[in-house]
């Protein structure tokens, strides 16, 4: 393990160089990997793996007739390497358990009863796990219970692969039956494109990406623009102009500053007006959202916020309502005007 | 143009430009790679802000457009240019790596030939512009059905974008500058790669385009045959044009003779290769690399190859032909391991079958590659002597780090190429000709066992295309592999070919064995 100083506080890090492809290929000598799922992320860590040369198969449902066909036309050849969910579990050693979280639960009745010693059931998100007294997934004694979660969508994971770079991944073991499972959860995240592994636990994995999803990357996020743009509009600025201070000058400039150097770089290369104000107020809105994260964090913890997921997608009307919500926000003045903005940037403009 | 400077990219300039083009003119501009005269075509088109001089657009002065077909009356809405370069902007999100092709993806959403090719596709309108344009939906589907009739492109109308092949993308391209109803149309290199029988029929289109109304303008670093109808002909070299007036007068002139046909290239001699020569185990001619067996590929109930048996061995050098469209890449694509249903096939390279536990890596290590897409995907931002060490590591892009032995490896290959200065140069600076050189030099860089050389040529000038050409022929006589080769171009083969492949609509239509250097008959039968 390498050791990085992250601000002060040093963790390891497992690199490629001390866990090289050929150890993860001579570590998954004789498994069998069953992916289970062939919606983003499956695709993608079924192709990385099998292209690394390691022994995978695809488990799915022959009547979803959309994801069949997609993995026989990614080379999986049904009654070879492509079966049914029972069969798949009973051929793997190591069962990538991929499905989405609502799926999962609903899966894992058939699931189970073909689980055998020593195998290895494998996630990419510690959701089904953690909250297992709400989704009935508790794993059997004899089973190792692993997880790699790549840093990026399905989509990324398998483009970087290609590209010959790769993603970066956390890790996890939740239970070690075997006595190996450490090196087998390496070897996979390895044989998936990983570049560099974090370790984990399934509970710190799952709360951080709830909280994470539920504030800024998503939830703050919107909320966060939709509040200053309704404050332009109210005080009479046009939707255009309200747009481009609060989404576009972000997205197209400032937050690549960000991305590249952090954020005191972005600040050194804004104006001085800016750079004053910014620091003074960035104070003000930490403090005022404070509590909002940490009530956050809490009904992520106690489970609350799993609840209501689980609730809302086994509702019947599940659908329409997601439908609803979602033109909501899409027919929103602002998010219409962001369209229209899209549609006049500079790239468009050859003829 | 009236002593028209511009600069581009830090790099090409062009100084002291003057240029007249009569409305009775057809114009063709040649000259060397690098020339400058795609630079110059940019500037005509006004997508580069002059430096010094300027450009009168007396046509523009003809009268107002024609509502609902003809857009406004700018230069850029008058004049259409189609490049290779413009294929890029076909690619978009559904495509971000080469290999997009051959992995399922969200691909239900990409856009179709047809939607391209739609009133939209061709005019870019803005949906969100208030005010409507007067349109003639009704003119332009006549015409629209009439350019697709011409260029017999219907068969690829309900294909996405991003899956049909290089040559079909190139027609697809044309007409979509047809449907612009330009006054000026300017096609850089519209010859390379398309099979025979459309560059016959093309060049058919051209003559009679050049009849009506639209005024052409050809450029060509090639050896093309420069069409009957071209009147006058600009000769470019270094920035600066050369020569310019009535076609025959400047064709026949001593700067034209001496550009074109530079002569044999110089100090064409192979240095002694390092690394791979010194290895212990000889490797036995007549090893099998490549061998498939009933191999059938099918995309979304089309089938694109049928039942291909095919072996290459080592010391063996294939030519593989066929019209676009034929399923060359596609099948270039399985020995390359960048097509997953190679797994699903009996698909044996380097004495391994695919599925067997070997990675991708192990097999693309022994192979060196070049093809349009890479050149179109490439990232343009990559210096180039990174582009060329990417070869080592089989990467788009630089993500390893090459030790100084390689990087030298990697500049003598670019000096051997005549390319060597642009070694800190980003690979979109330069000229296309030149990138091609730099991925050219990315494939041979490994010294590999199987060489797989798809359209090299494409884009080269003569002086260029001999080089290369020469180098592959003195590679397949030092090196114990092989090379694939694919061309549309009898002039680009090389004289070592021994064996040809010929494909049409995904079968192969035959195979037969050659005598090195007697390639005579090879293109003459379809």
């Amino acid at each position: 393990m390498a050791k990085i100083d992250f601000g002060g506080v040093v963790e390891e890090v497992v690199t490629r160089d001390e866990f090289p492809l050929e150890k993860a290929r001579q570590t998954l000598e004789g498994e069998v990997v069953a992916v289970l799922g062939y919606g983003v992320q499956g695709p993608a860590q079924a192709l990385n793996m099998r292209d690394n040369g390691v022994n995978v198969i695809v488990g799915g449902d022959p009547e979803r007739k959309r994801s069949w066909e997609k993995a026989r036309q990614d080379g999986w050849v049904p009654g070879e390497t492509l079966l049914p969910w029972e069969e798949a579990v009973a051929r793997g050693t190591l069962i990538q358990y991929l499905v989405s979280d609502a799926a999962q639960m609903i899966l894992w009745p058939r699931i189970e009863p073909c689980l055998k010693e020593g195998d290895a059931l494998f996630f990419s998100h510690g959701f089904g796990i953690v909250y297992n007294d709400q989704t009935g997934i508790a794993p059997p004694a004899f089973v190792d219970v692993i997880m790699v979660a790549p840093k990026g969508s399905g989509a990324s994971v398998r483009a970087n692969y290609l590209a010959g770079s790769g993603i970066n991944s956390s890790f996890a073991v939740h239970q070690d039956y075997t006595g190996r499972a450490l090196e087998r959860t390496l070897a996979v995240g390895i044989a998936i494109g990983s570049g560099y592994l974090f370790p984990t636990t399934f509970e710190n994995e799952v709360y951080s990406d709830l909280t994470g999803e539920r504030g800024v990357l998503m939830g703050a996020l919107a909320g966060v623009m939709e509040a200053q743009y309704a404050t332009l509009r109210r005080n009479g600025h046009s939707p255009s102009e309200a747009f481009n201070e609060t989404v576009e000058e972000l997205t197209q400039s400032l937050i690549r500053l960000v991305d590249q150097n952090g954020m005191d770089w972005m600040y050194e290369n804004c104006s001085a007006t800016a750079r004053r104000g910014a620091l003074d107020w960035r104070h003000r809105f930490r403090d005022a959202v404070s509590p909002v994260f940490e009530e956050l964090y809490q009904s992520v913890v106690s489970g609350e916020e799993t609840r209501i997921v689980l609730e809302a997608n086994s509702a019947p009307d599940y659908k329409e309502k997601l439908d609803a919500e979602l033109r909501e926000m899409r027919e929103s003045e602002m998010w219409r005007a962001g369209a229209a903005v899209r549609s006049l940037r500079p790239e468009r403009w050859e003829r | 143009m009236d002593g028209v400077a511009l600069r581009w990219h830090d790099g090409a300039q062009l100084s002291g430009i003057g240029w007249q083009i009569r409305s009775d003119q057809h114009w063709a501009v040649i000259g060397p790679n690098g020339a400058g005269k795609s630079t110059l075509m940019k500037a005509l088109c006004d997508r580069v802000p002059l430096v010094g001089g300027r450009i009168v657009y007396h046509f523009l002065s003809d009268g107002a457009p024609r509502p609902g077909i003809e857009r406004g009356n700018r230069p850029g809405d008058r004049i259409a240019y189609v490049t290779f370069e413009a294929q890029r902007a076909t690619l978009g999100r559904e495509s971000p790596f080469h290999q997009a092709r051959w992995n399922s993806g969200r691909g239900q959403d990409a856009p179709s030939v047809a939607d391209y090719l739609s009133e939209r596709g061709v005019r870019k309108t803005n949906p969100y512009q208030a005010i409507e344009e007067p349109s003639d939906p009704v003119a332009f589907a006549a015409h629209r059905a009439q350019v697709i009739e011409l260029l017999g492109i219907e068969a690829l109308l309900d294909r996405k974008i991003v899956q049909v092949s290089n040559g079909e993308r190139r027609k697809v391209l044309l007409a979509r500058a047809l449907l612009k109803h330009p006054r000026l149309l300017i096609l850089d290199n519209p010859f390379t790669g398309l099979d025979e029988c459309f560059r016959a029929r093309l060049g058919a289109i051209i003559e009679s385009l050049m009849q009506g109304q639209m005024r052409l303008i050809l450029v060509t670093a090639g050896r093309d045959e420069i069409p009957a109808g071209i009147t006058h002909v600009l000769l470019m070299e270094n920035g600066m044009v050369v020569a310019q007036g009535p076609r025959e007068a400047i064709l026949h002139s001593s700067a034209a003779r001496r550009i074109a046909d530079p002569g044999p290239a110089a100090g064409c001699r192979l240095r002694p290769v390092e690394g791979q020569q010194t290895e212990e185990n000889e490797k036995a001619n007549g090893d099998v690399l490549v061998h498939m067996e009933d191999v059938n590929v099918s995309y979304g109930g089309m089938a694109v190859l049928n039942q291909i048996n095919w072996t290459v061995r080592r010391g063996e050098h294939w030519a593989l032909l066929g019209p676009n469209g034929a399923g060359k890449t596609t099948l270039l694509s399985l020995i390359l391991a960048d097509n997953p249903q190679a797994y699903a096939n009996r698909v044996t390279l380097f004495g391994c079958r695919r599925g067997s536990g070997e990675s991708i890596w192990e097999i693309k290590k022994q192979i060196g590659w070049v093809a349009p897409e890479l050149h179109l995907y490439y990232p343009r931002g990559t210096p180039c002597l990174d582009v060329v060490c990417s070869g080592l590591f089989d990467s788009v892009g630089l993500y390893g780090r090459p030790s100084p032995r390689q990087r030298d490896m990697a500049l003598s290959w670019m000096e051997h190429l005549a390319i060597g200065q642009y070694a800190s140069a980003a690979f979109g600076a330069i000229s296309e000709g030149e990138q091609r050189l730099i991925l050219i030099a990315r494939a041979l860089v490994k010294d590999p066992d199987l060489l797989i050389l798809d359209e090299p040529c494409q884009g080269l000038d003569a002086g260029n295309r001999d080089r290369v050409l020469q180098t592959v022929d003195a590679i397949a006589r030092h090196v114990d592999g092989s090379v694939v080769y694919v061309t549309h171009d009898r002039r680009a083969l090389p004289r070592i070919i021994t064996h040809v492949i010929k494909l049409n609509e995904g079968s192969i239509v035959s195979q037969t064995q050659k005598v090195p250097g007697t390639l005579a008959s090879v293109h003459a039968s379809p």
